[in-house]
């Protein structure tokens, strides 16, 4: 697959990066915010969008809405990882589109399993 | 290896704590200040801190540091801290922060997962600590 990952935090990129491309063996552009992923699907078409919540400029809330209302990006699957683990806060991501959740702390070693999980799950339930 | 370049990503991770370790004494001390000089008191760049900290100790395997850091981010997340008089917030945030320390220091000196700091006992004292906060300030409404 390849990957968009926004997340504003270089330690968690970094360990990120490392699961989906060397574990999950995914093609994967990271950037630091919701606006530089906006930027990057203008020129870019990516499988998966991968939006942190708490980000700077632009956060993953905001980006995932501006992707779903726009016709061009409105069908890239987002999932959101994040460290937000209230119920509230699941919901709002799920209202503005994403298809699902990934949380903070994550197992490098089985992200990539679990973003096939949420595909998944939702695939089945669309 | 992949586990060998995790590794190599982790102990990097633990010779940042310290810088990390500084950003949040600095986001600490801020609302310290504050408490202590009865300014409004802007809680913002703590929570940000201790949420950023949540999460990536925890991907890096560093269970006990992460919990202690969610411990207070949902203390400020849901209000509470900010419902005690100034002297009980400083005491918990004093506490807190040398918990948080403490525990960054063990992570740091082996890169270790920390279990072995005894970190359930620390979040038990404090939330013992916060307990007997929350008391002294419902028995004072009273």
């Amino acid at each position: 697959m390849k990957i968009l990952l926004a997340e504003d935090d270089p330690s968690v990129q970094a360990i990120a990066l490392l699961a989906l491309t060397r574990v999950g063996k995914h093609e994967v552009r990271a950037v630091a915010n919701g606006q530089e992923a906006l930027e990057a699907v203008a020129t870019e078409t990516f499988d998966l969008i991968l939006l942190d919540v708490m980000m700077p400029i632009m956060d993953g809330f905001e980006a995932c809405r501006q992707l779903k209302s726009n016709t061009a990006t409105k069908d890239m699957p987002v999932i959101f990882l994040t460290a937000k683990a209230q119920v509230y806060e699941v919901q709002h991501g799920i209202s503005v589109g994403a298809v699902g959740y990934i949380l903070k702390p994550f197992d490098p070693m089985t992200l990539h399993k679990q973003i096939e999980e949420v595909l998944k799950s939702h695939a089945q339930a669309a | 290896m992949v586990i060998d370049e995790l590794e190599q990503l982790k102990k990097e991770y633990a010779a940042e704590l310290p810088q990390k370790l500084t950003h949040i004494h600095q986001a600490v001390d801020q609302v310290i200040q504050s408490l202590t000089h009865r300014r409004k008191v802007s809680w913002e760049a703590l929570e940000g801190a201790t949420h950023k900290l949540a999460g990536s100790s925890g991907t890096y395997g560093f269970k006990a540091l992460s919990v202690i850091a969610r411990y207070l981010e949902d203390l400020i997340t849901e209000n509470l801290i900010q419902s005690l008089g100034p002297q009980q917030a400083i005491a918990h945030l004093s506490r807190w922060y040398d918990t948080l320390s403490h525990e960054a220091h063990l992570a740091q000196a082996g890169s270790k997962s920390s279990k072995s700091s005894n970190s359930e006992n620390k979040l038990a004292s404090l939330k013992e600590h916060w307990a007997s906060l929350e008391t002294e300030t419902t028995r004072r409404a009273a």
